[in-house]
């Protein structure tokens, strides 16, 4: 098992039942490595919409002088769907969690683990 | 003379608790654990410690259920120096809040200060924010 | 000399991809039932368009859905104005998301419009109503409310350097392609997008029907989230009870 991969089991076992997916995905909208609790999700659209999203969000910040994205929260009724800039940009890491989860701890773990996923990403 | 806000109507209310009730922090979050206000005089990390707060107070909801108790309307945690984290949840309209302040040590008065302060903040949402 | 097709066994988006492609100087001329409408190319992008008296990106987004027709193009031809500033591939991805979310557009701009001439006092109370909210936020650098075609119907900045307009625009591209992803995805009803960047929180919130919704920046030092969530949700419930039935 990768040191990736290792990272994300961690990940998913510290989010326990609040658990819903997650990838780490190249901005070419490819994931290297991910899991999710559901057979049916689609990592594959998911990944690729939302290299969308932040590629756009990183230009509209952009262009309205805000500064260079760092992460990204979506809220639904159903999920947080959270995704983070990687070390220089050229990934992001994507986490879905139930609507059960304290938010403000989710923020706090993918501050932790942001880094040691980005040094595990091999190069 | 300028209309206050609720928001600095709170912060100040944080700032005169610290100062009365002699508290080094006290933050007031959301039960997502998002910082709303803090007052702190020294060094504080108000992400960090709204997210505490709020895992705190959401384990403690599962023990009351778990032990068929009503919930719990003060959380207090101690450190070994006597030190101790003080939580009370409370709803303010159909908000879920959490007041959490840190108490110097273990013969600090601080319920009184602390009840007080979800009254007014109560107020001032009913006031302000509805 | 020019190229002569039909729609349907050439796309608008392939003609536009392959004439920018290949940095064509060109117009390109596209009948569709008793509609024409004119792409002017230069230099690897499209430059200008015209439909009638409709000029610019918007045209693009019309039309790229047309699969039935003839288009004509006419190499060398200058374009007579140059209307669209945007890339071709961004062109194609807003024509594309739109697109997927149906015709909402002519609608909503309609009710904006509405809104607009109808009530006068309308505008007054929204700059009131965000003025009030930029009071409550903590670290507020600016707001706005806008339309979901980007128009925006009220905005209050704390520097009057801020360029409200611009934002609008900049985030209702990035609201609608959040709600498409999320739709796509079946993760349901969005509710709200909140950006983090180094100097900024940058939050946008539906309004009730969402043919508006709410944006609001704060700073990122100063600025906290569990405030920033609370109020707009505050306000925007009150921004909502404002609008013209």
């Amino acid at each position: 098992m990768s040191k990736l991969e290792q990272l994300i089991n961690q990940i998913r076992s510290e989010l326990g039942a609040d658990f819903v997916s997650t990838d780490v995905v190249g901005m070419d909208g490819l994931s290297i490595a991910g899991g999710s609790i559901s057979p049916d999700f689609n990592a594959t659209e998911a990944s690729a919409r939302f290299s969308m999203v932040m590629k756009l969000a990183e230009r509209v910040s952009g262009k309205i002088g805000m500064g260079e994205v760092e992460d990204n929260l979506v809220t639904t009724d159903k999920a947080y769907i959270l995704t983070r800039f990687l070390g220089n940009g050229s990934y992001y890491w994507g986490l879905a969690v139930t609507r059960n989860a304290t938010l403000g701890s989710v923020r706090i773990l993918m501050n932790e683990y942001a880094e040691q996923l980005w040094d595990a990403i091999p190069r | 003379m300028t209309k206050s806000s609720g928001s600095s109507q709170i912060n100040q209310l944080l700032t005169e608790m610290n100062a009365e009730a002699d508290f080094p922090i006290s933050v007031l979050a959301d039960s997502q654990g998002l910082p709303i206000a803090y007052a702190a005089s020294q060094g504080i990390d108000p992400e960090r410690q709204s997210a505490v707060v709020a895992l705190v107070q959401k384990v403690a909801l599962q023990v009351s259920k778990q032990l068929g108790m009503a919930e719990a309307d003060e959380i207090s945690f101690f450190d070994a120096n006597g030190q101790h984290l003080v939580c009370r949840p409370f709803q303010a309209d159909e908000h879920n809040l959490i007041l959490a302040v840190i108490v110097p040590d273990r013969d600090h008065n601080y319920r009184r200060a602390t009840s007080h302060a979800v009254t007014e903040i109560r107020n001032i949402l009913k006031t302000f924010w509805k | 000399m020019g190229m002569q097709g039909n729609l349907r066994d050439m796309a608008i988006t392939d003609l536009i991809e392959h004439n920018c492609q290949s940095r064509k100087t060109a117009q390109l001329q596209i009948q569709h039932l008793e509609h024409t409408a004119d792409l002017f190319f230069k230099d690897g992008n499209v430059v200008h368009a015209v439909m009638g008296r409709l000029e610019g990106e918007e045209v693009i987004y019309r039309i790229i859905n047309w699969d039935d027709g003839s288009f004509n193009l006419l190499s060398g031809v200058e374009a007579p104005a140059v209307t669209i500033q945007a890339g071709w591939s961004a062109l194609l991805l807003e024509g594309a998301r739109r697109f997927d979310e149906g015709s909402l557009m002519e609608d909503t701009t309609q009710s904006i419009l509405d809104i607009q001439s109808e009530d006068s006092t309308m505008a007054p109370k929204f700059d009131e109503i965000l003025k009030e909210m930029s009071g409550e936020i903590t670290g507020f650098i600016a707001c706005t409310l806008a339309g979901m075609d980007g128009i925006n119907l009220a905005s209050h900045t704390r520097a009057k350097t801020t360029d409200a307009e611009a934002i609008s625009g900049q985030m209702t591209m990035l609201l609608k392609l959040v709600d498409t992803s999320v739709g796509h995805l079946g993760a349901g009803e969005l509710e709200d997008n909140l950006t983090t960047t180094a100097n900024a929180y940058i939050l946008m919130r539906y309004l009730p029907g969402k043919q508006y919704y709410m944006g609001v920046a704060a700073d990122r030092k100063t600025g906290n989230l569990g405030n920033m969530r609370l109020i707009s949700k505050t306000y925007a419930e009150r921004l909502a009870k404002a609008m013209p039935r």
